[in-house]
């Protein structure tokens, strides 16, 4: 098992994540390193699932940001864009898989941050550092899927 | 042997500590834990614990499932007994103050309802508190003890716009 691996499952049974487990916020599904399968829980919508599933990719975590996408379970394969969540106006501009189906626009993101230098002083909460653990990013996630802003999947 | 799993916060912990204990450990046991986590408070002084968002004080010498706590419980330590809380928003500032274990989501509650600034339904949801001088916004999990340390029991916070990422 690499390191980075091993930090990995020591941050995911340490009190942040076993506490928004508890919660029922996220959910680890399964670990294929370097993969992640990680659900997010969602605010009940018209149409809309309990949970949204993503497939992070966690290479030389935590030094890089991970990179996640959203992920169909049933058939272990990236999500029908059809079915990524969406919203009116920032939920929208995170799930975009028009700008690209393989990450999340947000800060937190590895392919995201890249050609966004000025994200570091807009939304530092949101910037990765290897100090942080996966939450951070599961955190911004669950936020966005129970905004208000949140309409459910994008075929409704 | 059965084992009780508690969510443990503190004054001088600024993480989440998971810890087991056994079935029939008492408060004292749990505190004794929270030392081995962080927890920033010598033997012998007075320590106070409490459940998250509950006012009363745990009898130390109580086994833990007579004090309440029961397993996948959260619960938090601290020396202060109150935390007094200052919001600032548009020039203005509100007071309360709450026992350590509050989680940051209810103080935020209170700041975006009719006892505090009073925020329509649509401004609450892209509102949230921010430490005072900082861009530190704690999580919603988070207990306001954890967050102070003797002999300051007090928390500034100003109401801010939640962040949102345009382009």
């Amino acid at each position: 098992m690499g390191p980075d691996e091993r930090v990995f499952r020591t941050h995911i049974e340490r009190g942040s994540f076993q506490s928004g487990e508890a919660r029922r916020r996220w959910r680890l599904v399964s670990v294929d390193w370097p993969h992640a399968v990680i659900c997010v829980s969602a605010a009940p919508r018209d149409g809309g699932p309990e949970e949204y599933a993503f497939r992070f990719d966690l290479s030389d975590y935590p030094q890089s940001s991970p990179t996640a996408q959203p992920w169909d379970l049933e058939l272990n394969s990236p999500l029908d864009t059809e079915r990524w969540p969406t919203g009116a106006s920032h939920v929208q501009r995170a799930f975009n898989p028009a700008w690209n189906a393989r990450a999340i626009y947000l800060p937190c993101d590895r392919r995201a941050i890249a050609g966004h230098d000025a994200w570091r002083m807009q939304h530092p909460q949101m910037i990765w550092s290897s100090d942080n653990d996966i939450t951070l990013y599961l955190r911004i996630l669950h936020e966005l899927l129970n905004s208000s802003d949140y309409t459910g999947p994008r075929s409704s | 042997m059965a084992e009780t799993r508690l969510f443990v916060q503190g004054e001088g912990m600024r993480d989440i500590a998971l810890v087991s204990l056994p079935e029939e450990a008492t408060v004292r046991d749990l505190v004794d834990a929270a030392r081995a986590q962080g927890l920033r408070a010598d033997d012998g002084e007075d320590l106070i614990v409490t459940i998250e968002n509950r006012d009363e004080e745990l009898d130390l010498d109580a086994p833990l499932r007579m004090a309440g706590v029961a397993d996948r419980g959260r619960v938090h330590v601290h020396r202060c007994k109150r935390v007094a809380v200052t919001v600032s928003f548009n020039g203005e500032q509100k007071f309360n103050d709450f026992p350590p274990s509050t989680t940051v989501k209810r103080v935020t509650k209170w700041a975006l309802g009719k006892d505090g600034f009073d925020l329509s339904d649509t401004d609450a949801a892209d509102h949230l508190l921010q430490l005072l001088g900082s861009a530190e916004r704690p999580d919603e999990d988070t207990h306001i003890g954890s967050l102070v340390e003797i002999p300051e029991c007090s928390l500034r916070f100003d109401l801010v716009p939640k962040s949102r990422v345009e382009g």
